[in-house]
């Protein structure tokens, strides 16, 4: 059977598409991939699968996403651009496209002082909007940076990630522009938990034409408690959490605060179905991937069309 | 044998200390010796001072350099921002058994920020010091007081009698005064 | 000016250990600049070294000397005369400095005192920070005189990334994200649409080149 995107097929219908994201374990053990795919599997469209995230090290993304496709989901492989030069990528690209994943984003990373290895070398190469120009070029033109022709072009369809509530605001959406122009056609926020500067962000989007020429599914990520919330919002570089979602985590019992936190999630989630422009969501639960089916079905979003 | 002139000294503060060096790990200085003197616990100190110290002329100066003999050595500088590392580093290997500077109280720099230059300057000299064996209690800043205006004589005093408490410089063990190069001379 | 640190003294006392008579050698230059090889350091030093050494009871000779410029063969020649003197040479010069005068008297071990770090910038007294990497292809102009590669932590050529707080750089707080600071500056020139454009990837070979860079100049050679 011939390896398709499936996100790209429901996004290309103009469904609501979900996806959710899988953190690879720090070990050889390929069944704790194997585990958290079997809790999201039939509630989402696509699952990513994050690159040594936070520049620590895991089971690489691909390896995942192999282990993944074994279970019948269609991954989506994130790569960043810290830990491998031009040719290490472009490798990995048509590797990639070669044992049937289809779709990637396209990523800078964290650096790599945030991690377990921080006397390692930060490549950077490329930066991720180059990054993404190269995957078009290489699977449109089928050639590689330099113009060496490809024996075969690589079948991918290419995502990046956006953030509407870093700094600097101001050119937030022109650094979106320069994503899409360079190949970007589905776009992953990070997290949202303020609406009203998330909704602010889409018009200066939309005003600019550019929700005509991408798909944006909005990040959400369900809190556990009232300290995650707020370390996020100090912490987390790019997160920003409004003082009254906080208060909402802060103002129920113990016992309560998980359930909180996913109702919020929902909200967040039917909230953004209504938004023009908004055309699915990403679910980040990392470490929490049992709560994601029941997210997706308090949101409305089940069953998930095939 | 004379070691070449890398190792001369030249003090760009105060007066120059008379050195003659002959060997790499002796060191023979001109020393004025008051008779008077009880030099048995005594140690050699060296004191850069603010000009700005009270009484801290080239009178009173010279007068107290005949009164400790070669016990004290005093440096008069403009500001104690304007020290070096190699005064304080020189002092130490060529004779101190103790270094201090005196500074003027918080505030009353006359150039400002030159007091706490001079604090952070002794701070890292002083660990230095301690990497290479020597105790940091050999070098020190002694803040003047805005109250009570001390004179130089009484920072001489009081010096004298904190260094007693220290051990004879390990630099120096071999240290040979005046007589005994005499000596050694007419041998 | 390329910038320096001196090694702590620990780990000079160690590679010193083996000689009797050493010159230990300033350079005017760059390291006086950031108050680590020059005179005045060199002198110190000089001295910490000698009473470490008699305190140990060890005879060592250590003698001082400042170069203009350690890493110019017509200044490092000036040693010819007293280079005998002495076993070994501690040079407070950049790396380039210690090299040259290792290449110029292979026969005498070169140690150095220093560890070199960047090519910056004196912001301040006593403040130096690094601002280019040397790249050998400079981009200054279409970024306003902010270099994203030096001063970005992800280099990107087509920033910011989405990690900036304020202003501040993701990967240190105290950093101001370089980014930031030239979506400001061309705002102020008026010239931000240059942003627009997709800077393609680093020609890195001018950087990274097959072996230690060089550069001839045939006229200027003798």
């Amino acid at each position: 059977m011939k390896d398709i995107s499936l996100l790209k097929r429901i996004l290309d219908k103009g469904e609501f598409a979900v996806t959710a994201e899988c953190g690879p374990p720090k070990g050889a053990d390929p069944d704790a991939v194997i585990k958290k795919a079997v809790l999201m599997k039939g509630k989402v469209d696509s699952i990513n699968v994050t690159d040594n995230q936070n520049a620590v090290v895991h089971m690489s993304s691909m390896a995942a996403c192999i282990l993944l496709k074994t279970e019948g989901i269609d991954p989506v492989l994130q790569m960043v651009v810290r830990d491998r030069n031009r040719i290490a990528l472009q490798s990995d690209i048509i590797g990639a496209s070669a044992i049937g994943i289809r779709n990637i984003l396209c990523l800078s990373g964290d650096h790599q002082g945030f991690g377990n290895q921080p006397q390692a070398l930060g490549v950077f190469d490329l930066d991720s909007v180059q990054f993404i120009q190269a995957v078009k070029n290489m699977r449109d033109k089928g050639r590689i940076i330099g113009g060496d022709p490809l024996s075969k072009s690589p079948e991918l369809f290419i995502g990046a990630a956006a953030n509407p509530f870093a700094d600097p605001l101001s050119f937030r959406v022109v650094r979106l522009a320069k994503k899409i122009a360079a190949g970007a056609e589905f776009i992953q926020t990070q997290c949202i938990y303020d609406l009203e500067r998330f909704i602010q962000w889409m018009d200066m989007v939309s005003e600019r034409g550019l929700t005509d020429k991408v798909y944006i599914l909005g990040g959400v990520t369900p809190l556990k408690s009232p300290a995650m919330a707020r370390y996020m919002n100090e912490k987390v570089s790019g997160v920003s959490i409004p003082q009254d979602v906080i208060k909402r985590m802060e103002g129920v019992f113990k016992k309560k605060q998980r359930e909180e936190g996913i109702a919020i999630c929902v909200e967040t989630i039917q909230r953004l179905k209504e938004i023009k422009g908004v055309s699915g969501v990403h679910i980040m639960a990392i470490e929490w991937e049992e709560t994601v089916g029941e997210i997706v079905e308090r949101a409305g979003l089940l069953p998930r069309p095939i | 044998m004379i070691i070449d002139k890398g190792v001369e000294l030249a003090w760009e503060v105060g007066r120059p200390f008379n050195l003659e060096i002959r060997s790499a790990d002796r060191i023979f200085y001109r020393e004025r010796n008051h008779p008077e003197m009880n030099t048995g616990q005594r140690r050699d100190l060296a004191i850069f001072y603010c000009q700005n110290v009270p009484e801290g002329n080239e009178y009173n100066r010279q007068n107290l350099e005949k009164i400790y003999g070669k016990h004290i050595r005093l440096f008069s500088i403009p500001c104690a921002g304007r020290l070096e590392y190699t005064h304080l580093l020189k002092a130490l290997e060529e004779f101190a058994d103790a270094v201090y500077v005196i500074t003027c109280p918080e505030g009353a720099c006359r150039y400002l920020e030159g007091n706490k230059r001079a604090i952070k300057r002794v701070l890292r000299i002083r660990t230095i010091i301690e990497d290479i064996g020597l105790e940091k209690e050999r070098l020190d800043i002694v803040i003047g007081s805005s109250e009570e205006r001390k004179t130089l004589t009484a920072f001489c005093e009081e010096l004298i009698e904190r260094a007693s408490s220290l051990p004879p410089s390990p630099v120096h063990k071999n240290r040979f005064h005046r007589e005994d190069a005499e000596n050694a001379e007419r041998r | 000016m390329i910038t320096a640190e001196q090694k702590p003294i620990d780990e000079i006392r160690e590679m010193i250990t083996p000689f009797k008579r050493i010159l230990a050698l300033g350079c005017g230059s760059c390291v006086s600049e950031c108050a680590a090889g020059g005179e005045k350091e060199t002198g110190a030093l000089a001295s910490a070294l000698r009473m470490a050494c008699k305190i140990e009871g060890k005879e060592v000779v250590i003698g001082e000397k400042t170069l203009d410029r350690q890493c110019v063969k017509d200044f490092v020649i000036e040693l010819e005369d007293i280079i005998n003197n002495y076993d070994a040479i501690l040079s407070l010069g950049c790396g380039a400095g210690v090299q040259t005068i290792a290449d110029i008297f292979p026969e005498i071990p070169v140690i150095p005192a220093l560890n070199t770090d960047f090519l910056g910038e004196t912001k301040d007294q006593g403040y130096w920070i690094e601002n280019c990497i040397g790249c050998g292809d400079c981009m200054l102009f279409y970024f306003g005189g902010v270099c994203p590669l030096a001063r970005c932590s992800k280099q990107l050529l087509n920033g910011p990334c989405g990690g900036a707080v304020q202003g501040r750089c993701e990967a240190d707080p105290e950093t101001p994200c370089a980014w930031q600071l030239i979506i400001d500056r061309l705002t102020f020139f008026n010239a931000l649409n240059r942003l627009e454009t997709i800077y393609p990837p680093k020609d890195w070979s001018k950087k990274q080149g097959r072996g230690p860079r060089k550069i001839i100049r045939e006229d200027q050679q003798k």
